[in-house]
């Protein structure tokens, strides 16, 4: 043995050694092998550093906000023992079945303060212990479904809490404050994102399983590869869902066909890859980028984002979107006899939750949200949910100022939560100094309602059905003139819309044939001059002919 | 300390540490001798407290593998930064793996009727201080007083370093040893010195003994037994840090020589090629000194003559021989070390001056050692010189031009540093242990831009006298 070293080893205590080594050798491979079989199980090709910092946080949040949770829930319950607990939600009775339910939109929740587009952790901590101490909870998507579906009920003050595209940042940060609130939550999975390998942003499938293992967490679909734009025609980008896409080797745009059948391509891979990949059925789909065309809109195929609703339809139950107020905020079961012409039959509204709304805000909009009973009044006070569908609007402090914005020539809100009413009379007491002020009822959406539109002189009856108008009566009564005190009304009830002015009916319509809540607009022909100022409004049941006078 | 030679330690410069005497209340300068022969032995490797360290140390050790697999996938990435990482890992556990098989209490045979004639050689320069009680520690030996001799060299001293000795030697004559001071009148340097030593000497085994360095009364026994293998040549003595608890650059110190000594050198004693038998407590089979005496002591380097790294030198020497060179764990003896930064800058950069010219020339003989001494060997010479190009990238580049803080560079680190500090406790039930750490964490941050410095300043050889 030419390297003997027998010599200075105690050839007894080898064997043992040996032995004590190789035994610890393989008790660290074991480990080891274990940690990166664990990890791959919990995060699969995530970078090993990253999943073992987001786990470890993840398991301190956890911890932490059971704590925080738990101390707060106790100490405020022994607060409202005492009688001084929190102030009282300001909501409705809340008896019966939830009648409508309101869908939040996130994507990821960050713990840097300056990014715009994501709510910081901060601040989602805050909205969602306002919303549990207001009494409002999470369902899941699957219950959301059959509740449009008609096919179940939910309490009061149930709502449904969507974050869109899979990051990682939407479930690691966000999980320990569901599990400590007892919430549960939807993502929409980006399923060719979700696949890229060692992804720092995105939730692997691994991780994805993991999620829904939890049993707090829902997915549906938010496309296949349809979040990213496409080429375009001279080198530009277009929308993946609105705009035909450049095809380089042909030297040409596709064809209105090779549209409908990427698209649906996309839309079917995601569902199917989804229910293959987690053994769950996908209903829901979340549209990129908010909605069929984004925020930009479609460049070059106007018919684009309707051909995208339509196969998305042949593929989903549902269409999740985010509009600015165009509907209400809520949204109503398809099947119920009172408020299905209100309910879309494929598409559900988001509210897009902003990066600088604190638990205040957003608790705000929820229960404005939710059906108003009559009589309703506002003196503007306290935001009551007028939701601005065009112009600007000044609102509180006992003022309402409705404006066209420069670039039109009108202006128009309608109130959350007024849904459901039927059979009511709404009275305006307005500073009405120019153009024609347009009082609403009936309103479904933005683009469909009954109107009383007043004029200096006269007044007309008028229905909007998609934005396509109609005048059904006209009445001249040269007592209507501008003034500061000026009161407007509108009647709905039965077949009949009425139109007032100080309290007295001017003209009635005998067509009516639908419901809805209420609204104002203003309109003048001039660009941006339109304006009006409302001191108060009151909205009461109707009560026959009794005309009140003040 | 006006000769500022001490003994080199390792052969690499990742290790730090350094060890407190188990002198228990251990001040700085013990005024009289020291009663060193028990002092080491409170160390013990039991209790709940070991178990728990030991756990402690598997904790680490895990999480320094699991870094690993995760290293090995940027290797493709950056082959040369990943390698360094995995293997700069590699070689620091290996040590303490070998180290564990280096078991010499229980293989030298033990023969109480071997009792070679023993020299000791001690050059001292202006150590006025300390020369005393080194030689005292000498005469106090634990072996019988006609088979040892002292020899003492006063290399032109302009203090009283000359009348202590004649103070010792006085002593020695009244118990019956043999003691011999040779007087210079102008000095001549330190490895002249030591070669003028064994020219004197007449014992068998020359034990070269730092002059501010303290031998253990069984020290001379516990090395000795190792020159009963014909083939060894050297056997280097353990040595520990005298002035541990002085400040925090000499506590770091015991750490790191107590890591240095117990597991590096076993880890090269295994294979019977220590590549430094340092000078603060060797000892030299004579016969195989004077084969290359003369070599040694007029040996030139880049056309200058070398008046620092004696002790490394002259263990190459040895080993290009084929001689074997051992660790002799059980050998005790403490020693002063800086304890101002200054001094100890001073010393690390004549340390790395000596260490690039000695592992340059070993290079060349190496190879033909056992396969894992000679891997170790050359790894050991090749992860120093990356480390400054490493930490320059992780540090500086990155951080500057990628705006990537290197958390797994300072993972790395902190959890090397704990491993010293760790296997440090496992040995030494004091509190010392946390001080390993801080060394670590200077070495790599300061000292690891030294090496490049001391390479282009190699042929410098004024920093070697002071």
């Amino acid at each position: 043995m030419a390297y003997s070293i027998s010599g200075l080893l105690h050839p007894d205590s080898m064997p043992r050694k040996v032995v004590i080594v190789l035994a610890g050798a393989a008790c660290m491979c074991f480990l080891v092998y274990g940690t990166f079989y664990a990890k791959q199980q919990l995060f699969g090709s995530t970078p090993a550093v990253y999943a073992t910092v987001t786990g470890l946080r993840y398991a301190i949040d956890t911890l932490a906000a059971m704590f925080e949770y738990e101390g707060s829930r106790l100490i405020g319950s022994a607060a409202g023992a005492f009688g001084i607990g929190g102030k009282p939600s300001a909501s409705l009775p809340n008896e019966g079945p939830a009648r409508t339910i309101p869908v939040l939109t996130y994507h990821r929740v960050v713990s840097d303060s300056n990014d715009l587009n994501n709510v910081t952790i901060s601040n989602f901590r805050d909205q969602m212990r306002a919303l549990k101490k207001a009494g409002w909870s999470t369902v899941t998507l699957s219950e959301f479904e059959e509740f449009m579906q008609g096919e179940r009920e939910l309490p009061q003050k149930s709502f449904l809490l969507t974050f869109d595209d899979g990051a990682k940042e939407s479930f690691y940060p966000v999980d320990p404050i569901l599990r400590a609130l007892g919430f549960n939550a939807s993502i929409f999975i980006i399923v060719r994102s979700s696949e890229t390998p060692e992804s720092t942003y995105y939730l692997s499938p691994e991780e994805i399983k993991q999620l829904l293992s939890s049993g707090r967490w829902s997915i549906g679909s938010h496309s296949y590869d349809g979040h990213q734009p496409n080429p375009a025609e001279n080198g530009g980008e277009g929308v993946f869902f609105a705009d035909k896409m450049w095809l380089e080797a042909a030297g040409r745009l596709e064809t209105d066909a090779e549209f409908r059948t990427r698209v649906r391509g996309d839309l079917a891979r995601a569902k199917s890859a989804l229910e293959t990949r987690y053994s769950v059925p996908i209903y829901s789909l979340a549209f990129p980028l908010g909605n069929e065309t984004g925020i930009e809109g479609a460049a070059n195929f106007p018919e684009g984002s309707e051909i995208t609703e339509d196969e998305a339809r042949g593929i989903y139950e549902f269409g999740f979107i985010q509009t600015e107020n165009q509907t209400y905020t809520a949204n109503f079961p398809r099947s119920s006899e009172s408020s299905a012409h209100l309910a879309n039959d494929f598409l559900v509204r988001r509210i897009h939750v902003d990066h600088d709304w604190d638990g205040e805000r957003l608790l705000t909009i929820m229960e404005n949200s939710l059906p108003k009973q009559l009589p309703f009044e506002d003196d503007f006070r306290e935001q009551k949910g007028w939701l601005l569908s065009w112009g600007t609007l000044e609102s509180g402090r006992n003022n309402f100022v409705l404006t066209a914005s420069n670039d039109r020539t009108s202006a128009s809100a309608f109130l959350d939560g007024s849904a459901l009413w039927d059979d009511y009379s709404f009275d305006v007491a307005a500073n009405w100094q120019g153009g024609h002020a347009f009082l609403l009822a009936d309103v479904v959406d933005s683009r469909t309602y009954d109107a009383c539109a007043f004029s200096p002189g006269s007044v007309r009856v008028q229905r909007t059905v998609h934005g396509v108008t109609t005048t059904l009566a006209e009445k001249k009564d040269e007592r209507i003139q501008y003034g500061e005190n000026a009161r407007l009304g509108i009647r709905a009830h039965g077949s009949v819309i009425e139109c007032t002015w100080g309290f007295q009916s001017i003209v009635e319509m005998y067509d009516r044939n639908t419901t809805g809540g209420v609204g104002i607009q203003i309109w003048d022909p001039e660009l941006g001059k339109a304006r009006v100022q409302v001191s108060s409004v009151i909205a009461r049941p109707y009560v026959g002919t009794s005309t009140e006078s003040e | 300390m006006e000769y500022a030679w001490k003994n080199q330690l390792v052969g690499n410069d990742m290790i730090l540490s350094r060890k407190k005497m188990s002198l228990a209340q251990g001040q700085a300068l013990p005024a009289g001798p020291v009663r060193r022969a028990a002092l080491h032995r409170s160390e013990s490797a039991s209790g709940p407290g070991w178990f728990a360290f030991m756990g402690v140390m598997m904790v680490l050790i895990y999480i320094v593998l699991v870094i690993k697999v995760i290293t090995l996938d940027s290797l493709e990435d950056s082959a040369l930064f990943a390698s360094y990482s995995i293997l700069v890992s590699a070689y620091i556990l290996s040590r303490f793996l070998l180290a564990y098989f280096y078991v010499p209490k229980q293989t030298v045979v033990v023969d109480t009727e071997y009792r070679p004639f023993v020299s000791f050689v001690t050059p001292a320069k202006n150590e006025g201080e300390h020369i005393a009680e080194t030689l005292r520690a000498m005469l106090g030996s634990d072996y019988p007083g006609d088979k040892f001799e002292i020899i003492a060299i006063n290399d032109g001293s302009t203090d009283d370093t000359g009348a202590e000795m004649h103070n010792v030697q006085r002593e020695a004559e009244a118990v019956n040893v043999k003691m011999t001071v040779i007087d210079w009148e102008r000095n001549r340097g330190k490895r002249d010195g030591m070669a003028e030593g064994v020219r004197a000497a007449t014992g068998d085994i020359i034990v070269f003994v730092d002059s501010d360095s303290f031998v253990a009364d069984s020290t001379v026994k516990e090395l000795v037994k190792y020159f009963k293998d014909p083939a060894v040549a050297a056997a280097a003595g353990h040595a520990e840090v005298h002035n541990a608890q002085t400040n925090l650059l000499t506590k770091m110190q015991a750490v790191r020589y107590f890591v240095a000594f117990k597991a590096y050198k076993s880890a090269e004693a295994l294979f019977g090629a220590v590549t430094c038998c340092s000078g603060c407590c060797s000892a030299y089979r004579k016969s195989a000194i004077d084969e290359i005496l003369d070599d040694w002591q007029t040996q030139r380097f880049l056309g200058a003559r070398c008046t620092y790294g004696d002790d490394r030198a002259l263990t190459n020497c040895l080993l290009k021989k084929g001689w074997k060179t051992v660790y002799a764990p059980e050998a005790f003896s403490t020693t002063i070390v800086p304890d101002t930064w200054r001094k100890f800058l001073t010393q690390q950069l004549r340390w790395k001056k000596s260490w690039t010219r000695e592992s340059f020339k070993a290079a060349a003989f190496l190879w033909k050692r056992h396969p894992i001494a000679a891997i170790s060997f050359y790894l050991g010479i090749l992860l120093p010189l990356l480390a400054p190009i490493v930490a320059g990238r992780a540090l500086l580049w990155l951080p500057a031009v990628d705006g990537i803080v290197p958390w797994i560079y300072i993972g790395g680190l902190i959890l090397m540093s704990m491993i010293y500090g760790v296997y440090y406790r496992l040995f030494r039930k004091d509190s010392l242990w946390i001080y390993g750490m801080f060394f670590s964490w200077f070495y790599t941050l300061v000292l690891v831009w030294q090496l490049p410095y001391a390479i282009v300043m190699l042929r410098d050889t004024r920093w070697g006298t002071r």
